[in-house]
């Protein structure tokens, strides 16, 4: 029988995990940095479970010089320091292939490619299959019938280990192996800083080659090449060419007095291995070597069918970047549930009873519209256990939002058919009941409230009278505590961090201009995607509270984030009042200067165009004023403001556009906006919203202006006699654009009132 | 800034409450009295302080002082020259996050940063600029919001009709009746000025009228 024998370069495959992990990088409770290892470990344990090798070792660099560093000593010289939470990596990866009791091999002087190049040229003598572990396409150089390259999967969840032979190098190089360092010498490679011919890339190198065979042959017949400008780089460096091709070349005669057949994997110590990837964090590794885990290579069935929450301590912090990803998703279809519509008072009744008895509930609001200050509820959901979930539709408007807004849409009655069909099933509860009902138990103290976005349904019921009491945890809050990058989204969470995808509201409600709101929705379609919700948001608190104590961030929640949710709402809720009189002069002004900075540019362009028109401003800069491009867009040269800035130093124009910009934007966003929401409503109150900023640990207000509801469960906060703050549209806004935005800033220090 | 460098001379500055723009353009200009500073020596001081926290270069300032990148240049040795401590933390900080991949602020919000040891130099750069600035603003960050719970509880606790309204930067601003200003006031002074405890006092300026505007 063919034997196997693999030959891991350890260094590039360490790297190699390093950086695919780079963006996310797998971290572990003391702070560290533990994706090389932890990508290593894996293809390691991989290749032994998989392609059961029959010789295996694993080749280390050593920092001693090696032949091409004496030979020239720019070799690698340009790279980066090493990172500096990689060289104890290194170490735990020396420690762990010892544990595993694999044959380690490092000489001074040589690279591993010399080593492993040395070995399998040794081995393709026997009848013995060669697998070079690496992802470096030098060793394509070696690659023959019975030598090949194999890169195994980026990430533990790919599948997708590559092995190269013959025909692949000539499918990646165009030319055979035995081709390859005659390619590389002429190309160069820029990681290794090994130099190549200017001007020679790839493409080039290999069509050079197939026509001449190789570097020699190349000189030989030098006049057979007709480009004057290649020629004449070919020509005068010969050198760097000799170099390089000497360079690129893997030894295969390195003194290591090894026979191949000796690097036999000997039982691990797997005492040895679980205790240290218990210190790394690795609990699937950990548990898989812990002594009665059976041990070895076959207790390595994944506990995918785990469920997520409950048990999440037993959830491993695995990071890895979603692209690479080809993780099983699972749906509503594919997990047992229990979601209960309640139909009928009585029911709802039997509920609070229920809810009254928990310690944690999560609750979570259906409503019609985003605005939260500005809509209807149509249904709650509570969950307080795992996989069951209750939705408690409600019917009728106390506020009648839309008729008010005096925007003509399809009233319920509208629905009159659809309402018939549906006859057997509930229309909700009737809305007074349902506040009266839900009252006491959202205004209990004693209830911890759990929920995704909490803000959103306080205010909701804020409206309806009601004052959540205790707001204990927020799965958005948490999430960008523990992960500030990336969505916080109740769905992209759930993947995250539950590998679920809920049921989208897409396929509830439609997109675009097909879309309805929720209250148009069949009950028992929006029951289950409610009830899911809530369910969700349940089980990521619990995978949440874990993960943050185990980061140790807990109380910068329960401390500050959380407590501040309350006092964000009510903020919210107040509102504050804007001095009509001073947005409208403003907005004077601004138009005022707009039409200024228009005259101005008409002038420095000599004509007037259209300064919107992002193609007839590139026809002026670049083909009439004959500025130079910096950068190319699908339809033409680019204007954004990036090159405007630089433009500045070529042409006043430059300067006057970037200014004439931030004014529009300032009218447009800011003074417009406000304006316009400001008429929609009749009482001049502002509404500001506070968002998560995603990669700032600061806030950001957002403006806009709600009417406010008139009704007879209107809560006392928002007083009619309240003294008028008129708020200075120009502070505001110098506060909210900031001084980083100078530009701006100096013109809104040129506005008087 | 000054409690995360530990830094004598910034710290002695807020102690014996100095102006810290005038007393940063005394150092950097060589000044000996208060009095030699003009308000364009203050501005340009200014800038510096916060364009130091931002992990400003010469470059960036000499745009936005407009002057020279030779200049700017001498500038920044000036300033560290005089506050030797400021770049001890800058250094430390980039060390911490280059092994971690983090930073975080006085009570462990972290920011994670992903390029910190990329290969590319621009993108290693900006990331170690986010490194020096993070622990600072993050910090700011946390004490405003620890003011605002704690002023929220006391307009709770003593049942009162004003309110808070916003919150823009490192500011907060209120809507008080007349007959609470006093009593408003004076908490919110106290919950401002003791959010978090540094090795400097915080300053606090409160501002009364019908306006926001006016109140400044």
């Amino acid at each position: 029988m063919t034997e196997k024998l693999f030959l891991i370069d350890a260094m590039a495959m360490i790297y190699r995990a390093y950086f695919a992990m780079i963006s996310s990088p797998l971290i572990n409770s003391k702070g560290k940095n533990t994706s090389a290892v932890y990508g290593f470990v894996n293809s390691l344990i991989k290749i032994l479970e998989e392609q059961s090798p029959d010789h295996i070792a694993v080749c280390f660099d050593t920092a001693s010089p090696t032949f091409r560093h004496i030979e020239f000593p720019a070799y690698k010289a340009q790279r980066q320091e090493i990172p500096t939470d990689m060289p104890w990596q290194i170490d735990k990866v020396k420690e762990i292939v010892k544990a595993f009791n694999i044959p380690m091999i490092e000489l001074p002087g040589y690279e591993a490619d010399d080593i492993i190049g040395t070995l399998v040229k040794q081995a393709e003598k026997g009848n013995v299959l060669s697998y070079m572990v690496t992802p470096d396409k030098d060793y394509m150089q070696l690659i023959s019938d019975k030598v090949f390259m194999f890169k195994p999967a980026k990430t533990q969840y790919g599948t997708d280990n590559e092995i190269i032979d013959k025909e692949g190098v000539l499918k990646k190089f165009g030319v055979t192996p035995d081709k390859v360092i005659e390619v590389l010498g002429l190309m160069g490679d820029a990681s290794d800083n090994i130099p190549g011919i200017k001007g020679v890339g790839e493409k080039t190198a290999t069509s050079l080659i197939q026509e001449f065979g190789s570097i020699e042959n190349m000189y030989k017949n030098i006049d057979k090449i007709t480009k004057p400008k290649l020629k004449e780089n070919i020509l005068s460096q010969k050198k760097e060419a000799l170099l390089s091709y000497m360079l690129v070349q893997i030894k295969t005669d390195v003194p290591l007095n090894i026979n191949f057949h000796n690097l036999n994997k000997r039982p691990e110590d797997a005492e040895l291995l679980s205790s240290l990837f218990e210190e790394l964090e690795f609990k699937t590794l950990t548990r898989k070597f812990a002594k009665d885990g059976a041990g070895g290579d076959t207790s390595s069935a994944p506990k995918s069918n785990m469920r997520p929450g409950a048990n999440a301590e037993l959830y491993e912090n695995i990071k890895v970047d979603v692209k690479d990803k080809p993780r099983i998703i699972k749906t509503i279809a594919d997990v047992k549930h229990e979601y209960i519509i309640i139909k009928n008072v009585k029911e709802f009744d039997n509920l609070i009873k229920l809810l009254n008895k928990e310690d944690i509930i999560c609750f979570d609001t259906e409503t019609d519209a985003l605005d939260a200050m500005n809509t209807n509820l149509v249904g709650m959901s509570f969950c307080f256990e795992e996989f069951k979930a209750y939705y408690v539709p409600v019917s009728g408007n106390l506020f009648d939002r839309k008729a008010k807004k005096g925007i003509k849409e399809k009233s319920l009655f509208d629905n009159a058919e659809q309402i018939a069909a549906n006859e057997n099933s509930t229309k909700g509860i009737d809305i007074s009941i349902a506040v009266e009902k839900v009252k006491p138990l959202l205004e209990n103290k004693k209830i911890k409230f759990v929920g995704q976005n909490l803000k959103y349904d306080y205010l909701v019921m804020r409206n309806y009278g009601i004052e959540m009491s205790n707001l204990f945890f927020d799965t958005l809050i948490g999430a960008y505590i523990l992960r500030p990058e990336g969505a916080h989204d109740m769905d992209s969470l759930s993947e995250k961090f539950l590998g679920y995808r809920p049921i989208s509201i897409k396929e509830l409600i439609g997109k675009g201009k097909e879309q309805i709101t929720m209250d148009k929705v069949d009950i028992d379609k929006a029951g289950e995607y409610a009830a899911e919700d809530a369910d969700v948001t349940l089980q990521l608190f619990y995978k949440l509270k874990y993960d943050l104590g185990k980061a140790d961030m807990r109380k910068l929640c329960d401390d500050i984030e959380f407590p501040l949710i309350k006092v964000l709402s009510e903020m919210e809720f107040a509102g504050f009042k804007v001095d009509e009189k001073i947005l409208a002069s403003i907005n004077k002004q601004t138009e005022k200067f707009i039409k200024e900075y228009e005259a101005k540019i008409y002038a420095a362009a000599g004509e007037e165009f259209n300064i919107n028109s992002t193609q007839q401003l590139a026809h002026i800069l670049f083909n009439k004023l004959n500025l130079t491009p910096l950068r190319k867009t699908k339809t033409g040269f680019s204007t954004d403001v990036k090159v405007l800035e630089e433009l500045k130093y070529q042409h006043e124009i430059a300067a006057l556009l970037v200014d004439y910009r931030m004014l529009t934007k300032l009218k447009s966003t800011y003074l417009d906006g406000l304006k316009m929401q400001s008429i929609r409503g009749q009482e001049e109150f502002i509404r500001y919203s506070i968002r998560w900023r995603r990669r700032q640990a600061d806030f950001q207000a957002s403006i806009r202006i709600c009417r406010i509801f008139r009704s007879e469960l209107k809560p006392v906060g928002v007083s009619e006699k309240r003294s008028s703050l008129g708020i200075n549209l120009i502070l505001l806004c110098q506060r909210i654009i900031h001084r980083s935005n100078s530009a701006l800033w100096r013109i809104m220090q040129m506005m008087t009132i | 800034m000054a409690h995360y460098a530990n830094d004598d001379n910034m710290i002695n500055a807020f102690k014996r409450n100095h102006d810290i723009h005038t007393e940063t353009s005394m150092r950097i200009f060589g000044l000996k009295s208060k009095t030699e500073v003009t308000p364009g020596m203050r501005r340009k001081a200014k800038e510096v302080n916060f364009g130091i926290i931002y992990g400003i270069g010469a470059f960036g300032l000499a745009n936005r002082l407009e002057i020279k990148n030779s200049e700017a240049k001498e500038i920044i040795e000036r300033y560290f020259r005089e506050y030797p401590n400021v770049r001890t933390y800058m250094e430390e900080t980039k060390k911490f996050a280059h092994e971690n991949g983090y930073v975080e602020t006085l009570l462990g919000r972290r920011r994670y940063l992903s390029q910190i040891n990329n290969q590319n130099a621009a993108a290693r750069a900006e990331d170690e600029r986010a490194a020096i600035n993070m622990p600072i603003q993050g910090t700011a960050a946390d004490m405003i919001k620890i003011a605002m719970n704690n002023i929220y509880i006391e307009f709770v606790k003593n049942k009162l009709e004003s309110k808070m309204l916003l919150q823009v930067h490192d500011e907060l601003v209120f809507e008080v009746k007349k007959t609470e200003l006093e009593k408003v006031k004076k908490f919110v002074i106290d919950k401002m000025k003791n959010a978090i405890k540094l090795s400097v006092n915080i300053e606090v300026e409160v501002g009364v009228g019908e306006s926001w505007y006016e109140a400044h």
